[in-house]
């Protein structure tokens, strides 16, 4: 009963109610602000940046988490996009080319990711949903890389069975390689006793990639 | 008037502790307490097997728009799914398949998944096996890409489709046995999967190997899906329980056979005996082949004729362009510069219909005279 003072009125007029609102500790959001201000080329050049960090993590796969904090689908759209440009049926000629389009490669890549990483969540694993499609569109950069060797070599205009065979041997490279990469990043979010049920999609998704890469021979 | 001295409130003027009277009044110690109170028992069950709860206890409160209603679909191990696979191509009589191996816990993972890979597995060795059939590398071949769509729809149709007719089925016939859709879905999913290694095999070009791995995996699956059903049906009049039993038997064959007409199908002779008559690259020896090739495989191709026709007459029709296509297209790239009765000869070959290549190729016979 004794804690309570009272002041008088005029006291109270007198006592500053400025300052600023901050926390000793926590960093202020000052920054964040100010990129507005910086020239395009600093905000383009930062976020390639990033983006080439991200392929580097994959080229040379460790169990890091630096695709993981820092999502983005700005790589995923770049392969994307390059691989159903160069895998795209030629059209030139007539309808029943065979080839995939440069929708459906598209559709493939997409949906393919989105349903591997429902299949992922649904079995419960804790990894976010576009983690997961960052990871798995990043991952498909050995196998992109693998198609322009296969581009390189389907310029010769004699194809022997060489040719193929080496072509067969980057596919096949760059699959290993690329569920190599993706099983490092996304192998620890699931249970142990799930861990087959979760990478098999995985495997699935870029088997069929790989699959689409050595049958596409460009005439 | 004692309650009234009972009730006197005494002063105690604030500067004491007041008493109060134990003797007087009644006072209930709580000692024992009810179950649901402790925390403990809570916790021994949650190191359980918490999807137990989930499923008994709340499975009709999840709402079907969450996220965790689909979850629960997914509940299995890897260990499971391999039992489940394993279990599905195995028709034994004593032990019912869904009552062992699917019962508690029944799951789309598996399904869905063999599902998916058969689609891809069916068109990547349909494509393989055109691929072989059609000769050596002297000529581009184009793969069909579509071949992957039209494998997508047919299985998921037959995935969705038939487990909803046979509830169907089941719900008018007033059936006991109990089956849930998501039941029948599961086992349907799961006896898909002996056609994966099957349609792998299916790549090897000869007709008796292949259809008697349509036989062999017909049979398999169907006796599990058979005998998997039969006690839903064995309490109904003999005539229907036999029927709707050779419907799931016979629908079970028509996939596979559906999958060997279109995927598998290789036209032999019309190919290569055109690109031997008209490609220049082949030396001349084999332009002696046409008329020993003709010959004997006619009468296959005429025998094959009404059997790829009759249940397949859809997809075949579909099918006539594509393959008349890549036929043009073989011939087209395998040659740069042709004679012009051959081009003539291409025409009048694309015009007509499948049913007439007899005509057509004893017309090409008697030009190449």
């Amino acid at each position: 009963m004794s804690d309570v003072e009272f002041h008088e009125q005029g006291e109270l007029n007198d006592i500053s109610l400025e300052g600023e609102i901050t926390v000793p500790g926590v960093p202020s959001n000052k920054d964040e602000f100010s990129t507005l201000d910086e020239p395009v080329k600093d905000t383009i050049m930062r976020d390639l940046k990033a983006v080439g960090v991200k392929f580097w993590h994959v080229l040379y796969p460790k169990a890091s988490t630096a695709l993981l904090r820092e999502w983005d689908l700005w790589g995923p759209l770049i392969l994307c996009v390059f691989m159903a440009m160069m895998l795209q049926g030629d059209t030139l000629d007539r309808m029943h080319d065979g080839g995939p389009q440069f929708a459906e490669v598209f559709v493939i890549y997409w949906v393919g990711a989105v349903v591997v990483t429902l299949n992922t969540k649904l079995l419960g694993g804790n990894i976010s949903f576009f983690q997961s499609v960052c990871v798995l569109g990043y991952c498909v950069c050995p196998l992109s890389i693998a198609l322009i060797i296969c581009r390189c070599i389907l310029i010769a205009k004699v194809q022997t069975t060489v040719l193929f065979i080496i072509r067969f041997v980057a596919v096949v490279v760059g699959f290993g390689w690329s569920t190599f990469a993706s099983t490092a990043f996304l192998a620890e979010s699931q249970p142990p006793n799930r861990k087959v049920l979760a990478m098999y999609p995985i495997f699935l998704f870029y088997f069929v990639i790989s699959w689409l890469i050595i049958s596409h021979t460009h005439s | 008037m004692s309650s009234k001295d009972d009730l006197q409130f005494h002063d105690s003027g604030g500067q004491e502790d007041v008493m109060f009277d134990r003797s007087g009044g009644q006072l209930h110690t709580f000692t024992s307490f009810p179950h649901s109170a402790v925390d403990m028992d809570d916790e021994e069950e949650e190191g359980g097997d918490k999807s137990q709860l989930l499923k008994e206890g709340e499975k009709k409160s999840l709402s079907f728009w969450t996220f965790e209603y689909y979850q629960q679909f997914f509940d299995v191990e890897t260990r499971e799914v391999f039992h489940r696979i394993a279990g599905s191509m195995m028709p034994i009589p004593n032990r019912n398949y869904l009552q062992q191996k699917i019962r508690p816990n029944p799951d789309l993972y598996g399904p869905f998944w063999i599902c998916m890979t058969l689609v891809f597995t069916t068109a990547i060795a349909g494509n393989l096996a055109n691929y072989l059939s059609a000769g050596g590398k002297d000529y581009q071949w184009r793969y069909d890409f579509h071949k992957v769509t039209f494998a997508a729809s047919a299985i998921f149709t037959y995935w969705w489709i038939i487990p909803a007719i046979m509830y169907g089925l089941l719900w008018w016939r007033k059936s006991q046995a109990g089956f849930t859709f998501l039941e029948i879905l599961c086992v349907y999913g799961y006896s898909l999967a002996i056609y994966i290694p099957i349609s792998i095999l299916w790549v090897i070009n000869v007709a008796w190997f292949k259809w008697s791995l349509v036989v062999v995996g017909a049979c398999l699956s169907g006796g599990v899906l058979v005998i998997t059903f039969w006690p839903a049906l064995k309490d109904d009049t003999k005539k229907i329980a036999l029927v709707i039993v050779s419907l799931i038997f016979v629908l079970h064959l028509a996939l596979a056979a559906g999958f060997v007409l279109y995927f598998f199908h290789v036209p032999p002779p019309v190919s290569p005996a055109v690109t031997n008559t008209t490609n220049t690259a082949v030396p001349l020896s084999s332009t002696g082949k046409p008329f020993a090739v003709d010959m004997p495989n006619m009468k296959p191709q005429e025998s094959n004729r009404p059997l790829a026709e009759k249940p397949q007459a859809s997809n075949l029709q579909a099918d006539k362009p594509g393959t008349k296509e890549k036929d043009v297209e073989i011939k087209l790239k395998g040659n740069a510069d042709k004679p012009e009765k051959d081009k003539k000869l291409e025409q009048t070959d694309n015009n007509n219909a499948r049913g007439t290549n007899v005509d057509s190729r004893s017309k090409m016979t008697q030009t190449e005279n």
